[in-house]
């Protein structure tokens, strides 16, 4: 009797709870995280089914160290570290590895060894390898261990794409059978949604291919492209290179994870011209016809001296002769006319100074200078391109909006409605569209344009900024175009970091650009114009 | 009467209390059922998965591509494009 009451008063309380920990089972129910779809309804980042190895210390019927020699292998993981994993005192039920293949698991159950178990899991795969790796960016574990994106469209969206976990807890007979007449609750998981982008697989592949050709044929360091469609600002594709693997992002240096096309800043040099012309344009400060009347020689600003990339000058050039020619003289003419505050205002205008909208993870948005701060000698650098510092994005997006009658598009990976605004008229954007017509058939890039074919476009050589001075070996070189000129299927941009065969991009970003666009011709329906 | 009575309620009262066990016998196995019907509906959601991972991997273009090679594809190295008065070649009479 005394006994009884012992049970059932002094620690019933504490029994009761002993007994429903034994009967009541909960688990987590993992939520399944969304794909990332291309243009065409095919996978470019989905779900792989992948198991958690797990030990139920009671049930062994070996020892660790038997168990740890036949697993590890398999596991391709180090005997001692397994070993001690599964010897760990007083632990029951140990997680041994996460996330590993189908394959794996059929291998270890082979084997069947009493007390290992597995559990399903999942784990993301990237069909299309290494292809448009900085766009997706990865899925890696946070500081909680839980599976969480990072770096581009896996970073940017990570919460919609990781849904919501669930819970359920039911009660549980001896055999481990639910008891329905037993307390159950149950928080459904919330399945993450899915993304359908813009991306073209066919697009992003000859981009990927073309690009790292390029690269290694002119001994850059590295480069970027993006192809967008103009007229909505889709992004259509975008490579870098080198690039890494986001299945086996731990195995890759953390520098290749940022996407340069919208990460790294640089000064744009000759293809900031465009802008610039646009500015002037469409301020009424200058007209395509309109003569440089300081295009003799050398331009003294301050105490600078200024000179063309060639030395080669051309007095009383038009102003589509000082685009055709990248004149950096004829540039400074436009500045002067334009002035600092309106070319600022431009600049503003065209996106600069902010960000581009796109919806990937990581973007870097560098800052314009604050108008009252800029001189004449800002005001002289800027109009051909030096003392600004911009990203890909911008510049594609900013050079979008000529193509596109004026209209600035939103950069968007994923599908949405596209958001334009107007920022120089559509009279504008014809006299500039015609001026690129121009300097891609007769500027210092004319050697490599594809005949025949309407391309709008302009090469840029930078020089690199380092420690407060400039590089006086290493250069940027880019180019920009749209085709067809004054219909436009699609725009690109080509940067290449440090071209060793030449430093200038006539030489090096032009004929990259006219080797993808080859290709991207008849994919996009692009016909000779004779 | 009252005698019967008390035979009838202890027998009504047998009744339920062996409808109540076998009811608890029969949810009990129920329980069981819905376990393995739980594990089925896992091995089922597993072999889903496994046929969309085949088929994404199957899409992949850097897959079909390399396979087009094995295969003997090519790309195209020169288009030519032909005006559209060249167009047709051939007349039937």
């Amino acid at each position: 009797m005394l006994k009884l009451f012992i049970w059932q008063v002094v620690t019933g309380g504490n029994l009761a709870k002993e007994a429903k920990n034994q009967y009541r089972s909960g688990k987590v129910i993992s939520a399944p995280r969304g794909n990332i779809y291309a243009a065409d309804g095919s996978i470019l980042a989905g779900r792989k089914e992948a198991w958690l190895l797990y030990a139920s210390v009671p049930d062994f019927k070996e020892g660790p160290p038997e168990i740890a020699k036949k697993i590890s292998p398999i596991l391709e993981a180090d005997y001692e570290i397994l070993k001690d994993t599964l010897a760990v005192k007083g632990a029951v039920w140990i997680p041994v590895t996460h996330k590993i293949s189908s394959e794996v698991k059929n291998n270890i159950e082979a084997l069947d060894i009493a007390g290992l178990g597995f559990e399903p899991e999942e784990d993301r795969a990237y069909p299309e390898a290494s292809a448009a790796a900085q766009l997706l960016g990865f899925v890696g574990k946070n500081a909680e261990g839980e599976d969480t994106g990072y770096f581009g469209l896996e970073g940017y969206y990570n919460l919609p794409l990781s849904g919501r976990r669930g819970y359920s807890s039911t009660d549980k007979d001896a055999k481990g059978n639910p008891i329905l007449l037993g307390d159950f609750q149950e928080v459904s998981a919330l399945g993450g949604v899915d993304l359908m982008t813009n991306i073209d697989k066919t697009v992003q592949l000859i981009l990927e291919k073309r690009l790292k050709e390029g690269i290694e044929k002119y001994g850059a360091k590295g480069g970027s492209s993006m192809v967008a469609d103009p007229t909505t600002g889709a992004i259509l594709a975008m490579a870098s290179y080198p690039s890494f693997d986001p299945a086996q992002y731990r195995e890759y240096n953390d520098s290749l994870f940022k996407n340069p096309a919208i990460s790294d800043t640089f000064e744009p040099g000759s293809v900031f011209k465009v802008v610039v012309m646009s500015a002037a344009l469409d301020a009424g400060a200058v007209e395509p016809e309109t003569i440089c009347d300081i295009c003799t020689g050398p331009f003294r600003v301050d105490k600078y001296s200024i000179a063309t990339w060639n030395n080669k000058y051309h007095p009383d050039s038009t102003m589509t002769e000082v685009i055709v020619n990248s004149d950096n003289v004829g540039m400074i003419f436009v500045g002067q006319k334009l002035g600092a505050d309106k070319l600022y205002d431009y600049l503003k205008k065209f996106g600069f100074g902010d960000s581009t909208g796109i919806d990937l993870q990581g973007e870097a948005v560098p800052a314009l200078r604050p108008k009252s701060s800029w001189n004449i000698v800002d005001l002289a650098t800027a109009s051909f391109g030096q003392g600004v510092a911009i990203t890909g994005a911008q510049l594609i997006r900013a050079v979008s909006a000529i193509a596109n009658g004026g209209k600035l598009p939103r950069l968007e990976v994923v599908k949405g409605k596209p958001k334009l605004e107007q920022i120089i008229s559509p009279q504008t954007a014809a006299k500039m569209t015609a001026m690129m017509v121009e300097a891609a058939k007769n500027g210092e890039a004319k050697w490599t344009n594809t005949r025949g074919f309407s391309v709008a476009g302009k090469t840029g050589t930078a020089q690199i900024p380092i420690a407060g001075h400039y590089d006086t070996q290493n250069t940027m070189a880019s180019f920009i175009g749209f085709s067809p000129a004054n219909n436009p299927k699609f725009i690109m941009l080509i940067t290449l970091n440090t071209p060793q065969s030449s430093p200038w991009a006539s030489e090096t970003a032009a004929p990259l650009w006219y080797s993808i666009a080859k290709d991207l011709f008849p994919y996009f329906n692009i016909q000779p114009e004779n | 009467m009252k005698k019967f009575k008390n035979y009838l309620l202890i027998f009504v009262l047998a009744v339920i209390a062996a409808a109540n066990i076998f009811y608890l016998i029969g949810i009990s196995a129920y329980g069981a059922e819905m376990s393995e019907l739980e594990n089925e509906e896992t091995a089922i959601s597993g072999q889903i998965q496994n046929y969309k991972e085949q088929i994404m991997n199957k899409s992949s273009l850097v897959e079909i591509g390399k396979k087009a090679e094995e295969l003997g594809f090519g790309k195209p190295q020169n288009v030519i494009y032909v005006a559209g008065e060249s167009a047709v070649v051939a007349k039937l009479p």
